[in-house]
């Protein structure tokens, strides 16, 4: 009986420390972004020259010594960036280059959790940050399925039909979802496919084959597919 | 001028708020339908900024509920990620004013809103 009872206050007090922990982390997100809030407008209305450097308050450059801030920052950057475009997003991509935000989102490649992982791959490509290119591209193969196609439409998103160069080493499968989304992120970009399509049609990737089928067929290159089979006949 | 703009995301919603309040519109804001709704009920505004994908009520139910409202014609822009034209199409069926898709440049919202609250 009394081991119940102690087992009960035990659960109890755990419960109360968790509650309180967790409203004390949430009083101090909220306070973080009224901080960041402030930031974050400047930068949207900002109207300085190209080597200006944007205003960041004093406040704000305080806070943000704490990775956890960081981290906050970088999910407001994040989500002001898919919805705000032209200079008020070039500008969110400018803040978050000059606070060295780009670090924190480095880190995360090298994290054994493959979730963190295509998170920083995310952050990597929606603020451009076309500097990685290398250590994004790497991951364009990884073992990882999601790891994998967070890195392709990252290329793709960076470098449009340039990006996908990643095909002609690709040896995991391009699954059905991923060359659609792929298609979909082409369709914004300018341009035609490389003259890397031959290559892709002959690939001894079945999934790379199928892809660079659906492209011809999208940019009204079916007299190179026909060529193509032709030759294999 | 008094504006009320609905999103389910608070970090968007405080740059709208702050660009508005720059030039000069007194701003409202709501996080989901229901508070659109009530505030609407309460003391329609001079013009209406809301997202079409949020808790409780839609964006689309937002416009349906705001052309019954009896008296002047309250103007309503939809802010959405959604850009598919079924979707388009059934805003403006519905009483839209303007559509703009997400990502928007929050100068092209300004000039938009200018340019409906004059008409």
């Amino acid at each position: 009986m009394l081991v119940v009872l102690l087992l009960l206050v035990g659960l109890i007090a755990f419960m109360l420390l968790y509650l309180l922990r967790r409203a004390a982390l949430e009083r101090r997100n909220t306070r973080w972004r009224v901080h960041f809030s402030s930031l974050i407008q400047r930068a949207i209305d900002w109207e300085g020259a190209e080597g200006d450097r944007l205003p960041v308050t004093f406040r704000a450059s305080r806070s943000l010594k704490r990775p956890a801030a960081r981290q906050l920052l970088i999910a407001e950057l994040i989500t002001g960036k898919r919805a705000l475009s032209g200079s008020a997003g070039a500008n969110l991509v400018r803040l978050y280059s000059q606070l060295g935000l780009g670090a924190d989102s480095l880190r995360k490649l090298a994290s054994p959790a493959w979730h963190r992982q295509a998170q920083g791959v995310q952050e990597l490509a929606l603020m451009e940050q076309r500097n990685q290119v290398a250590r994004i591209y790497r991951l364009t193969n990884a073992p990882n399925e999601i790891i994998r196609t967070e890195a392709q439409a990252a290329i793709v998103q960076l470098y449009g039909f340039e990006g996908l160069r990643f095909l002609d080493v690709l040896v995991r499968p391009l699954s059905e979802w991923q060359q659609i989304h792929l298609l979909r992120l082409l369709s914004r970009t300018p341009g035609t496919p490389s003259g890397k399509l031959r290559e892709w049609l002959r690939s001894t990737n079945p999934t790379v084959r199928d892809f660079a089928r659906k492209l011809t067929a999208e940019h009204h290159l079916e007299d190179m597919l026909d060529e193509e089979i032709q030759q294999t006949e | 001028m008094n504006i009320l703009v609905a999103d389910d995301e608070p970090m968007l919603v405080r740059a709208i708020e702050g660009r508005l309040r720059k030039e000069g519109y007194t701003v409202q804001s709501a996080s989901d339908g229901q508070q659109v709704l009530e505030q609407i009920a309460r003391q329609a505004p001079d013009l209406i900024i809301t997202d079409i994908m949020m808790p409780y009520a839609s964006g689309l139910e937002i416009i349906a509920a705001v052309r019954s409202l009896p008296g002047k014609k309250v103007p309503v822009i939809i802010l959405s990620s959604m850009g598919q034209e079924d979707v388009v199409l059934e805003a403006f069926q519905l009483g839209a004013d303007d559509y703009i898709t997400k990502p928007f440049s929050p100068n092209e919202l300004s000039v938009r809103v200018r340019r409906l609250l004059t008409a």
